[in-house]
C-alpha cells in the first residue's frame, strides 16, 4: 500500500506539475500490465465495476456518464463526463458529486476534475498516475497555503517502495 | 442482549454521525462555492469587519451581505461578536476543517482503488 500514497516522482520538474500537485490527491502506482489492457481497466464499464464503482463509461469526449457510489464511498453518485481521451495514454473526466435532493445538498454541485495518466515502462507494464484536482478551487486562497503545507509534510514521510 | 442493544444503538449513532459529517462537509464547500461567499470569506480572513464595510468593500447591497454572512455563519465560517451599536464578522478558519476532511477521504480512497485496480489487472486476461 505505501508504494501507492506519493507525491509525483517529477514534481516540480515543470510549472504545470507543480501548480497540479497543490491543488490536487496524486496517487500513482505501476502495474505489470500494458497500457492497452490498463486502458480497458479505465474505460470498460464492467472492468471498471471491478475496481472503481458501478458506472455507464463511454471513452468518448464529451460522453456523460455516472459512478454509482454505494455508502461508504467518499461522495456516493458521481456525474462524470469525460473531458480528454487519448486511448492508452489519457483520460480525463470532470468528477460531479450529484446532489442527493436533501436539504445540505441545494446549492451549485461539487465539481472536480480526474485524470488518467498512463505511461509505458521499460519492463512492459505501466505507470499510472491518478490526480484528483479541483479541491483548491473550494478552499480559500489565504487558507490554501497552510493546508498545502501540512499535507506536503504528510505527503514528504511516504516513499516510492517499488 | 442488553449488550446487543447497546451494540446497536452505537451503530446507528455512529452512522447518524458519519452521515451529519458527509451533510456538513457538503454545505460548507457549497456555502464556499458562491463567488460572493469566498470573497467575503476571504476579507474577513484578515481581520474583523462591519456589515457596511463589508459592503463598500465587495460592491453589492447590504441585505445581499446579511444574507451572504448568514449562510457562512450557519456552517461555521464566520463568527459575530457586538461592539456596541455594532456587530463584528471574523472568518472562522476551524470551519473549514470539514472541507479537509474531504479531501482527504480522497487522500485514502484512490490509493485504495488502485491497489484494486492491481488485482483486477492480475486476474484479467485479455
Amino acid at each position: 500500500m505505501r508504494e501507492l500514497t506519493r507525491q509525483p516522482l517529477q514534481q516540480g520538474t515543470t510549472g504545470n506539475k507543480r501548480e497540479a500537485s497543490r491543488d490536487a490527491v496524486v496517487s500513482e502506482c505501476e502495474l505489470g500490465a500494458a497500457p492497452e489492457r490498463v486502458w480497458r481497466a479505465l474505460t470498460e464499464p464492467e472492468l471498471l465495476a471491478k475496481w472503481l464503482l458501478p458506472n455507464d463509461i463511454r471513452p468518448l469526449r464529451g460522453a456523460r456518464f455516472t459512478l454509482q457510489g454505494p455508502p461508504g464511498t467518499p461522495d456516493g453518485r458521481v456525474e462524470c463526463e469525460i473531458l480528454e481521451a487519448q486511448p492508452n495514454r489519457l483520460l480525463q473526466y470532470r468528477w460531479r458529486i450529484a446532489a442527493d435532493g436533501s436539504e445540505a445538498a441545494a446549492g451549485p454541485p461539487l465539481d472536480s476534475t480526474v485524470t488518467f495518466e498512463l505511461f509505458p515502462t521499460i519492463t512492459g507494464g505501466t505507470l499510472l498516475r491518478v490526480i484528483h484536482a479541483g479541491f483548491a478551487a473550494a478552499i480559500p486562497h489565504s487558507i490554501a497555503s497552510q493546508t498545502r503545507a501540512s499535507t506536503a509534510c504528510a505527503s514528504a514521510g511516504l516513499r516510492w517502495a517499488a | 442482549m442488553a449488550l446487543l442493544r447497546w451494540g446497536r444503538r452505537q451503530f446507528a449513532t455512529d452512522i447518524s454521525l458519519c452521515l451529519y459529517k458527509r451533510m456538513l462537509e457538503a454545505q460548507v464547500f457549497r456555502t464556499l462555492a458562491d463567488p460572493t461567499r469566498r470573497a467575503m470569506f476571504e476579507a474577513l480572513a484578515s481581520g474583523e469587519r462591519s456589515v457596511s464595510e463589508l459592503t463598500r468593500r465587495l460592491s453589492i447591497s447590504q441585505p445581499a451581505v446579511s444574507q451572504h454572512l448568514g449562510a457562512l455563519r450557519r456552517v461555521g465560517l464566520v463568527r459575530e461578536r457586538r461592539a456596541g451599536r455594532f456587530t463584528l464578522y471574523q472568518a472562522e478558519p476551524a470551519g473549514l476543517s470539514p472541507l479537509i476532511g474531504w479531501i482527504d477521504r480522497y487522500r485514502a480512497f484512490w490509493p485504495e482503488r488502485l491497489q484494486r485496480l492491481r488485482t483486477v489487472l492480475e486476474d484479467f486476461e485479455p
